[in-house]
């Protein structure tokens, strides 16, 4: 019997599309849901704190998408095996709870050698989590090479309202002595083009001709103009954007400014930078 | 009336007359003496009225509460809609759907006057009228799915502001400034087009290339405006944490916009060649004649050749994108990588996989139409295993479907041997190897009907052949070491394997033209490809649609549960990421729509073709051309010399777009 053309056509464009259908259904099948909202008790134990804060590791946080626990070899991030015990000891004059905190809230402050940054703030879209529920991420995080000891009356740095731990500021954005040496705000140093004496914190740091020299020295004045009109100008960008929204970009800035950047500047600064554009 | 004859006709006279009328008054009397007896004996009936209908109190509460929600409507305050559902199907899968639908119609209606232009361009150059006519015929086959287009872009409009209007409102509001260029652009592709495919030979060569040269302009700026709008979703920019604009500018040129604009450009010409080559092969498959034969064989070969010339750079593309991506979240690189979505570049490698399989084997295939000597016919079971080996490969998963047990003897989730082929070092590797091996595939295919006759030739051949092992050594050394070294390095080690290949196409390309210039031609039978590659074509038309269909939904659902990434949350029923199963149900679904619509188009486009029938048939089959793979002579000679444009749809009344004009 002769199959009509139409019929051999109608044949092959039906069963190749059959076809990669059925592939689909070969694959594993797993729908991802929104993350939901996770209840948090005032009076929850430390217990309660870890078990929540796995869960948020495994689901809403992200967090093992990018994160291993116990393996090694090339990894694109660093394996939280033992974070508890090299927490403490990571950076000079943070303690286990300050590093882990402003890893979450901060993660570009500092970044593991041998690492790019790319990690996304804990607190921002798209992950969003809330202080509550970064506490118990901390606690479970906690567990991994340690003992849990977060509890909901822990403080909590870079909470909302909060402010950071004593030194909670990584060192290596400390600007080297020679650059800083004996010299007021805003005044260049010998064979510098613009390098400023550094305020000891943010609050005192509120001089506008800091934060100006810093925006040139960290060289933002490179691709933004500070007088109106030019080309990605930064004037009046206080009263488009709110303090929160500044510092966020001077922390996570897009297109992602140079490695370096994130090496050297410290919260004050931003906070500084952050004081200045505000006022703009 | 006749009276019987009986009686004697009356006769009226004044007398008769009286008696007549006190007859009538004594009986009038009467009459009303009697109705009025009557009347008093029965007494008074009112007029027949409705009695009320008695009121339940289900009734009465159901009437209540209709006069309870008329009030409450009347009374509420207007509230913006944030979602409405469509019954049954969702609003999701509906919009999801008509948009696919749309850009399938619209990459086609983009990618044909791309290759229509340098067809009518290399037949003004040569003069030579068989490629004006076939770029003809091709324009032919727009004018329905230029509608097909415009209707779907009409209702995918009325869907997301029926469906979506909250967040339909917020988008039209950041990218505001770019509806009135976008109205502009949508006219002027319009606009263009008509003038431009009913202007074939009847306005001056140089002008109507013009208009073909404006038309492509006006659409790819069009494609480039609605590519700003979907990438903004994925990779929002120029917007404040709130969803504030800042910038339209930097909101357009957001991380993905430039990769997508490029990669669709060159997937939109793979897609619109593999259509367009359906749609030969459908009319070869449908020929009456062996003129007609020989003219779509000829048409489904330059039509495969267009999607080969778009498929081949079409991974780097990929490759720029998804770097973006990574560049703008590495969370959501992962993600489509490692994380909910790593199991759909599974599906997306036996499709490609596929593609390439089924394409070298139309170029193996085309090799039979030539006469004389068949240089590559040795080489094709090598090829074969080479591509074969490389989709295995791009298709191994790194850690397989297992049960717990299978999982604990293996050690992990990720299997011993076979893991180590699902890592990206194993499948750049093999993705490039591909490409060099169809490469190969098309220079023997080239090759089939030439001979050098050049003194150098020899010389010539071994350098090729140096360079493609050298290029596929460089991709397999860069493959192995890709396992010793750390991530951040591996992952640069895609770019001397891309830049390898792309170097050793071009210069062995270089080096072929050079060669075949003056070389002896053999004899292409035109018209004498088996059945069986045309379901090929039609085969790969299919699959081009369905991985469209399937990437589709990847650049989409890597914004899981947002609609502005990060920014404007989708709080919907539908804010999950379906399984991948339901999503390539969704995309078959969309894919047969697609062929039924393009089906009837090639149908009708046929009805067309057919009218002049008696043309064709009456044309002799001349001399057949002999250059496969190449510019010049590659058409048939039924074509050159068909006064309806062998099989071509040439305007009535009017020549080629080239003929000089008086």
């Amino acid at each position: 019997m002769r199959v009509p053309v139409g019929v051999k056509l109608l044949g092959v464009m039906v069963g190749s599309t059959l076809f990669y259908a059925w592939v689909g259904q070969l694959v594993p099948q797993k729908e991802v849901l929104p993350p939901e909202v996770v209840e948090m008790a005032e009076d929850m134990s430390t217990d309660e704190l870890v078990g929540i804060g796995q869960e948020i590791f495994e689901g809403k946080g992200l967090c093992n998408t990018c994160h291993t626990i116990g393996q090694s070899g090339a990894l694109r991030f660093p394996d939280l095996d033992g974070i508890a015990v090299r927490a403490a000891t990571r950076v000079p004059g943070l303690d286990q709870l300050g590093y882990v905190a402003q890893s979450l809230y901060r993660p570009d402050a500092y970044v593991v050698p041998g690492f790019a940054p790319g990690m996304p703030a804990a607190d921002k879209p798209p992950v969003g989590l809330s202080d509550d529920e970064i506490r118990a991420v901390i606690a479970y995080l906690q567990t991994l090479g340690g003992s849990a000891t977060m509890t909901m009356a822990t403080t909590l740095p870079y909470a909302q309202g909060a402010e950071p731990t004593d030194g909670a500021d990584p060192p290596g954005g400390e600007v080297p002595p020679t650059a800083t040496a004996g010299m007021a705000a805003g005044e260049p140093a010998p064979g510098t083009e613009a390098a400023v004496t550094l305020p000891a914190d943010g609050a005192a740091a509120g001089a506008a001709g800091g934060g100006e020299a810093m925006l040139a020295r960290f060289g933002c004045t490179e691709c933004h103009a500070t007088a109106a009109g030019g080309e990605r100008s930064l004037a009046g960008v206080g009263g488009r954007l709110s303090r929160a929204e500044i510092e966020r970009w001077l922390v996570d800035h897009r297109p992602p400014l140079p490695a370096s950047y994130h090496q050297q500047v410290t919260l004050a600064q931003v906070r500084t930078m952050t004081d200045y554009l505000a006022g703009q | 009336m006749r009276l019987p004859r009986f009686l004697p006709p009356p006769k009226m006279t004044p007398k008769w007359g009286i008696v007549f009328l006190v007859v009538l008054l004594l009986g009038g009397l009467l009459v009303a003496k009697a109705a009025q007896e009557l009347d008093a004996r029965l007494g008074y009936t009112p007029p027949i009225a409705v009695e009320e209908e008695q009121v339940t109190p289900r009734d009465q509460a159901l009437l209540d509460a209709e006069a309870e929600a008329a009030e409450e409507a009347r009374t509420r305050p207007y509230e913006e809609a944030e979602y409405r559902a469509v019954p049954r199907v969702g609003s999701r899968v509906t919009v999801w759907v008509v948009a696919q639908l749309k850009l399938l119609f619209a990459a086609f209606v983009l990618a044909v006057p791309m290759f229509v232009l340098i067809i009518e361009l290399i037949g003004y150059r040569t003069k030579d009228a068989r490629y004006d006519r076939l770029a003809y015929e091709f324009t032919s086959l727009l004018a329905p799915a230029f509608a097909m287009t415009a209707a779907f872009g009409g209702v995918l409009v009325f869907l997301l502001i029926v469906l979506y209007p909250k967040f339909t409102s917020y988008l039209m509001g950041v990218f505001s400034a770019t509806m009135a260029p976008y109205i502009f652009l949508l006219f002027a592709e319009a606009g263009l087009f008509y003038t431009y495919y009913l202007s074939w030979g009847k306005v001056g060569p140089r002008l109507h290339l013009f208009l073909g040269l404006m038309l492509n302009l006006a659409g790819t700026a069009l494609m480039f405006v609605a590519n700003a709008w979907l990438t903004f979703m994925s990779t929002p920019a120029g917007i404040s944490e709130s969803g504030a604009l800042i910038s339209v500018w930097d909101a357009v040129n957001n991380y993905t916009w430039m990769p997508i604009n490029i990669h669709r450009l060159i997937a939109n010409v793979a897609f619109g060649g593999s259509i367009a080559a359906a749609y030969a092969a459908f009319q070869f498959l449908n020929a009456k004649t062996p003129e007609e034969r020989e003219h779509y064989d000829w048409m489904g070969y330059v039509g495969n050749f267009v999607a080969v010339c778009g498929l081949l750079p079409l991974p780097f593309a990929g490759y720029w994108l998804a770097s973006e991506i990574y560049a703008f979240s590495q969370t959501m690189g992962i993600t489509m990588m490692g994380g909910a979505f790593s199991w759909l570049f599974i599906i997306q490698a036996v499709l490609i996989g596929n593609l390439f399989l089924g394409i070298n084997y139309y170029l193996w295939l085309g090799m039979g139409r030539v006469e004389g000597r068949k240089v590559g016919r040795p080489l094709i079971p090598v090829l074969l295993g080479i591509i074969t080996l490389c989709f295995v490969v791009w298709a191994t998963p790194r850690s397989p479907i297992s049960t717990p047990e299978e999982v604990a003897a293996m050690g992990g989730a990720a299997h011993p041997v076979l893991g180590v082929l699902g890592v990206m070092s194993a499948k750049n590797t093999a993705v490039n190897l591909i490409i060099l091996a169809t490469f190969v595939s098309f220079i023997l295919y080239r090759r089939s009907a030439k001979r050098p006759t050049v003194r150098w030739s020899k010389a010539a051949n071994w350098a090729q052949i140096a360079i493609l092992l050298a290029a596929a050594a460089t991709v397999v050394t860069f493959g192995i070491w890709g396992y010793f070294v750390p991530a951040e390095v591996r992952i640069g080690f895609s770019i001397p394997q891309v830049l390898s290949v792309l170097f050793a196409m071009l210069i062995v390309t270089f080096l072929d033209v050079l060669l075949l210039r003056s070389a002896e031609s053999g004899t292409v039978r035109w018209g004498t490809m088996p059945a069986r590659a045309q379901y090929v074509l039609i085969f790969l038309a299919v699959t081009f649609t369905w991985l469209m269909g399937l990437m589709g939904y990847v650049r989409s659902g890597l914004r899981q549960h947002w609609h502005v990434y990060g920014v404007i949350r989708d709080t919907s029923v539908d804010a999950f990421t379906p399984t991948l199963g339901f999503a390539t149900q969704v995309v078959s679904v969309t894919v047969l729509i697609f062929f039924v619509l393009i089906g009837f188009i090639f149908w009708l486009a046929g009805l067309a073709h057919r009218k002049k029938g008696p043309a064709y048939a009456a044309e002799p089959a001349a001399e057949p051309a002999p250059e496969p793979g190449s510019g010049r002579g590659l058409a048939p000679a039924a074509a050159r010399t068909a006064t309806g444009g062998g099989g071509a749809p040439a305007p009535a009344g009017a020549g080629t777009a080239w003929e000089e004009r008086p």
